[in-house]
């Protein structure tokens, strides 16, 4: 029992480190790139070929890079999410109805009155959901690093596969379910309670 | 926190030399020059693309000309940092673009708080600009945005503009989404306002009755140009071309007042504006805020029983809604307009409703038809 404690432990440790980094990059990230033009179109662009890579490959090509162990397997997952979260961000802070800023810098705010009052309480929505999002991804990607000896529950999973012990895969798997099904319904209950009523 | 200071505490005038604005091979603004002097209200006049809401934004910066300058009380407004310019000139605009995040209170006071206002002093603030544009303010200061109805969104928006008590107010249609009865009960009230308040304002309308019936000055524009700039009387007794004449006259009843009935020129009801006696005044404040009108003809059996005014509603709490209703005067539809305005000048009235039978239109008084009577 200590093993699978210890195991979902990792696991947490290994998927929300990594998000947090990838937030706190990808925000300011998303914010540079509203007032740089050029910057905002190739991370535009990136962050839709990412999209489209499996998260598979994303893990494997870490490993001639870094080699193996945790914090490639953590670099993976922020690799992974972190073209997502900045896209949602931006296009979040970006897509906000011209009034509004009209407006705003028509009654005399600046630029980063404008940011932090305007722009970001009408992205919350958009970021949410891209939080979300990576949330649901570096769960899944945990689950895949522990083949690059990341340690965690695909560890159980992966063992149990092998060996043909289900028992095993049923230990590693049940946890990593119950972890993104709380996931979800924790980032819903956030988003609500974060989203201005419209 | 930086506490901007307050650039004129008073508008002498605000001079406009030779402005020029090109978004690549249109010139939206063509070497316009013009003055506005203190205390006026000049509007900005003309069909869409002429270049009237482009040459209102240079004079807060939104828009950057390309050649001349602009000058508030003889100062270059290119020497003004362009944020505090904009806190020193209220800025009103037909979208209003309230922000849908915040309540009234904070749409109102956000300005306020980046200078660094204690709480008390904005809710103070907040308090006395509802007054001015007639919304009780213990009933509005903490709704947001999506529970108004299109007037009284309008309304916070030019108290939003009002907050900063900038001297310099400049309004792009504001009240050009709303339906024409309600635009000129809007229109009226701005007037009295405007007395109140007495300050420099520049307003763009593409709609002639509006700017006869606000301005005190007309400049009317084509195609980037200033083609003149008058009192409204001259306009249209020396209009400066066709085109002019053709605005000012385009509605060539004017010219014919006796021949014209009530009927010409009310403006048709609708179902919506129809209440009757017996309902309660909270339902029919809930029912003019979700149609968005502010005036309804209030009837018992089929009778006319006069009219109510939405923030009449507002201003005491009972139930029983005979006790809100103002009597109205009543034409015919075929009695004459002239008659008929004449009357409503006389006894100061604004509103009066047509009946044939029922009542079928109402007529709001008319700034050019009344001066031509």
């Amino acid at each position: 029992m200590s093993t699978l404690f210890k195991a979902v432990g990792e696991h947490l440790f290994l998927a929300y480190s990594a998000l947090f980094v990838a937030i706190v990059i990808a925000i300011p990230l998303a914010v540079i790139s509203l007032y740089n033009r050029y910057l905002a179109s190739i991370l535009l662009i990136l962050a839709n070929l990412a999209q489209a890579i499996p998260s598979f490959a994303v893990v494997a090509i870490v490993v001639p890079l870094l080699g193996i162990g945790f914090k490639p397997a953590i670099f993976a997952i922020i690799l992974r999410i972190i073209l997502p979260l900045f896209k949602n961000t931006y296009t979040g802070l970006k897509n906000i109805d011209h009034n509004y800023i009209d407006s705003a810098q028509g009654i005399g705010l600046n630029e980063r009155e404008i940011l932090f009052y305007v722009r970001f309480p009408n992205a919350y929505p958009a970021i949410f959901a891209g939080v979300k999002f990576a949330a649901v991804i570096a769960n899944s990607v945990a689950i895949i690093t522990s083949l690059i000896g990341a340690g965690g529950l695909g560890e159980f999973i992966y063992e149990g596969l092998t060996n043909l012990n289900m028992s095993k895969v049923l230990k590693g798997a049940i946890p990593a379910i119950i972890i993104a099904v709380l996931l979800d319904i924790g980032f819903t209950f956030i988003e609500n309670k974060f989203t201005p009523e419209k | 926190m930086a506490i901007s200071k307050k650039l004129f505490n008073k508008i002498d005038c605000v001079k406009i030399e030779n402005v020029t604005k090109k978004y690549g091979h249109i010139t939206a603004v063509n070497q316009i020059s013009l003055e506005v002097c203190g205390g006026e209200l000049l509007i900005l006049l003309g069909p869409s693309g002429c270049g009237k809401t482009t040459l209102l934004r240079t004079i807060n910066r939104l828009v950057e000309f390309d050649e001349g300058r602009i000058l508030i009380n003889g100062k270059d407004n290119r020497d003004f940092d362009p944020v505090i310019l904009r806190k020193n000139i209220g800025y009103v605009i037909q979208q209003i673009g309230l922000f849908p995040h915040m309540t009234v209170r904070e749409n109102i006071g956000l300005v306020p708080k980046m200078e660094g206002w204690s709480d008390a002093q904005i809710t103070q603030k907040v308090k006395e600009l509802l007054e001015i544009v007639s919304l009780p303010p213990e009933k509005f200061i903490n709704r947001r945005p999506k529970e108004l109805s299109g007037g009284q969104q309008q309304r916070i928006g030019l108290a939003r503009a009002m907050v900063m008590d900038p001297s310099l107010l400049l309004m792009d249609e504001p009240f050009g989404a709303l339906d024409p009865i309600l635009r000129k009960q809007l229109q009226e009230e701005f007037i009295k306002i405007k007395e109140k308040l007495n300050r420099t304002i520049i307003f763009v309308t593409h709609d002639i009755e509006e700017a006869f019936r606000l301005g005190d000055r007309i400049a009317i524009l084509k195609e980037g140009k200033l083609i003149q700039l008058a009192k409204k009387n001259e306009l249209l007794v020396n209009p400066a071309d066709d085109f002019i004449a053709d605005i000012v006259d385009s509605k060539k009843k004017f010219k014919h007042l006796e021949d014209l009935t009530t009927s010409d020129i009310m403006i048709p009801l609708d179902k919506k504006y129809f209440f009757e006696s017996d309902s309660s005044t909270d339902l029919v404040i809930e029912s003019m805020v979700r149609k968005d009108i502010e005036l309804g003809i209030v009837m018992q059996k089929g009778k006319l029983l006069g009219y109510i005014k939405l923030q009449d509603l507002y201003q005491k709490s009972d139930k029983n809604l005979k006790h809100f209703i103002k009597q109205s005067m009543v034409f015919e539809p075929l009695d004459s307009i002239a008659l008929a305005l004449s009357m409503m000048k006389e006894k100061n009235e604004f509103i009066a409703v047509v009946v044939e039978e029922k009542p079928i239109g109402i007529l709001l008084t008319n700034e050019i038809l009344s001066r031509l009577i």
